[in-house]
């Protein structure tokens, strides 16, 4: 066999595998999304965004668990973003190449894949106890301490990718630092960075551990933020575990909500890398 | 390479009517004394000892295979080197008198007053105007009437406005190749600078391009002391009053363009000039 027909024949072997491979993973991605949305869509009426988490056998919606998922994400969001904007710039830009902004940046990235029950954990420990008992502050500070690594991990991933050039550029018109940060180089990055908060909050809306341990669960409307707040991933749970149909119904309708919400922003957040590089 | 056998045969653009002949010298801008540097302290000198002046008004060019230190001397004479820990210089560059490598110099004022423009265009991520603005707001408070006048200067004395005028507020990042580094140098003579440098500032343009920021060194040379570093031999010919031969960090040859391109001192200017080696 001649070298070309081998190489084509490898060729092909090799694309069918990469082929193969995708379809599995694609395939699971697909199943799941088809059961969410053929168990999930009946129970998507009205009704389960104005009424409240019910007792067994009576009807009743998510409402309380929806606005509690968006306060605490909001809040820990709030949280989060300057801090982990500001830890992301220093890493990046004023610690590049020092002993503790190499120490740091490893933190960070330990803290990102940290399981996030030891952080629901931790946080129970330093407010929850002290405090006496759950509240929704303690699980958006618990969310804020989830998305902070990955704010912070982005912010440092965006700004390493404007040029150096840039820096110089601005540099060589007799700019200070922090102009040429503010004006030149956070522009530069903008969209960049705002794709990593996208993905904090993707990455926040969805947990369910952190929350068992903080702001647990409230089967009433609350907007009290000190005291336990309902919250659609801790409702889901607990609806899910239950022997009643109505609540397992309400389960697969809050799991429709979430990974839709999810979804939606992995696009935005697409989008506007997408038009980074464009 | 196909070139001319002797320097005298180098061929010139049609138009131009051979080298650049100032009348009297003009008075001294910049005097290099000694000037050595290295990329590492304990690393080796990249720059061995240079000696020379830049009159004012007047284009210098600097020529010398890659690596010869060209590019390097420039980033002296603006500090750029001030960005990166390690870097040192020793030795004098008097500007006007004073020794900027003198410790405690404002790097940021020397630099508003010495402008530099990259090979590669380096437009911030904002409108036309801006890019422009921005660097006249570093050091100046201008009302907006008055700003809009500066802006239109800059872009005509690049030859950019009438390409430009009508779209002042679009994004920078938006023109050609040449027109951004035109914008780079409109950015740069906007802030009225004393020196500017320009480091291979037509090698990433097309030949049209080229010829367009080639006539817009001859221009601006009548009003600024301007160091320009090439690969092209025949830009610096058409461009400069004096050059620069550079070899191994050292300064092998430093004369008047024409002497430098038709009867070079040392054997190895001529080999350069001639296309016999780098």
């Amino acid at each position: 066999m001649s070298i070309a027909s081998r190489r084509y024949r490898r060729n092909r072997i090799a694309i069918a595998l990469s082929i193969g491979a995708t379809a599995f993973g694609l395939f699971f991605l697909g199943a799941i999304l088809w059961s969410l949305l053929s168990t999930g869509l009946p129970a998507i009426r009205p009704s389960i965004f104005t009424q409240m988490t019910p007792p067994p056998g009576s009807n009743g919606g998510l409402a309380n668990a929806i606005f509690g998922s968006l306060a605490m994400t909001v809040v820990s969001i709030l949280i989060a973003t300057p801090v982990g904007i500001l830890a992301g710039t220093y890493l990046s830009e004023y610690a590049r190449g020092s002993k503790i902004g190499e120490a740091a940046k490893f933190i960070n990235d330990v803290l990102l894949s940290a399981p996030s029950i030891i952080i629901g954990l931790f946080i129970y420990a330093i407010i929850v106890v002290p405090q006496g008992h759950f509240s929704a502050w303690a699980g958006a500070v618990a969310l804020a301490v989830i998305a902070l690594p990955v704010i912070n991990r982005t912010t440092q991933d965006m700004l390493a990718l404007v040029p150096n050039s840039l820096r110089e550029a601005s540099a060589a018109l007799g700019a200070p630092r922090w102009k040429t940060m503010t004006f030149v180089i956070y522009r530069s990055a903008r969209s960049g960075i705002l794709t990593g908060v996208l993905l904090a909050v993707a990455r926040v809306s969805g947990e369910t551990a952190p929350l068992l341990f903080t702001s647990l669960n409230n089967q009433y409307w609350s907007t009290d933020m000190n005291a336990p707040m309902a919250n659609l991933p801790v409702v889901i749970f607990q609806f899910a575990m239950s022997p009643y149909d109505d609540w397992q119904r309400l389960a697969w309708g809050g799991a429709l909500i979430i990974t839709v919400a999810i979804l939606a922003l992995n696009i935005i957040a697409r989008s506007l890398a997408g038009r980074r590089s464009s | 390479m196909n070139m001319p056998d002797t320097a005298s045969q180098l061929s010139m653009p049609a138009q131009s009517t051979g080298f650049i002949r100032g009348e009297a010298d003009r008075p001294v801008k910049i005097e290099v004394k000694d000037l050595r540097f290295k990329y590492q302290s304990g690393g080796n000198e990249v720059l061995k000892g240079v000696n020379m002046v830049l009159r004012d008004k007047t284009v210098t060019a600097f020529i010398g295979p890659s690596g010869c230190g060209k590019s390097t001397l420039l980033r002296v004479f603006n500090r750029m080197y001030d960005l990166y820990p390690g870097q040192e210089a020793t030795g004098e560059v008097l500007l006007d008198g004073r020794n900027i490598l003198a410790k405690g110099e404002d790097l940021n004022r020397l630099r508003s007053k010495i402008g530099m423009v990259f090979q590669k265009p380096t437009p911030f991520p904002m409108s036309i105007y801006e890019n422009i603005a921005f660097g006249i707001r570093l050091y100046e408070k201008v009302s907006k009437a008055e700003m809009n006048n500066r802006v239109e200067q800059a872009l005509r004395e690049t030859a950019l406005w009438d390409e430009v005028k009508d779209k002042l507020h679009q994004s920078g990042l938006g023109l050609s190749g040449g027109q951004q580094q035109r914008l780079c140098i409109a950015r740069a003579v906007a802030v009225k600078p004393e020196v500017l440098l320009l480091d291979e500032p037509a090698s990433a343009l097309d030949p049209i391009s080229t010829a367009k920021v080639e006539d817009l060194i001859i221009n601006l040379g009548k009003q600024y002391c301007i160091a320009i570093v090439t690969h092209n031999m025949q830009q610096a010919a058409r461009t400069s009053l004096y050059t620069a031969f550079m070899y191994l960090g050292e300064l092998i040859e430093f004369d008047k363009t024409e002497k430098i391109f038709t009867a070079p001192t040392q054997q190895r200017t001529n080999d350069y000039v001639t296309g016999r080696f780098g």
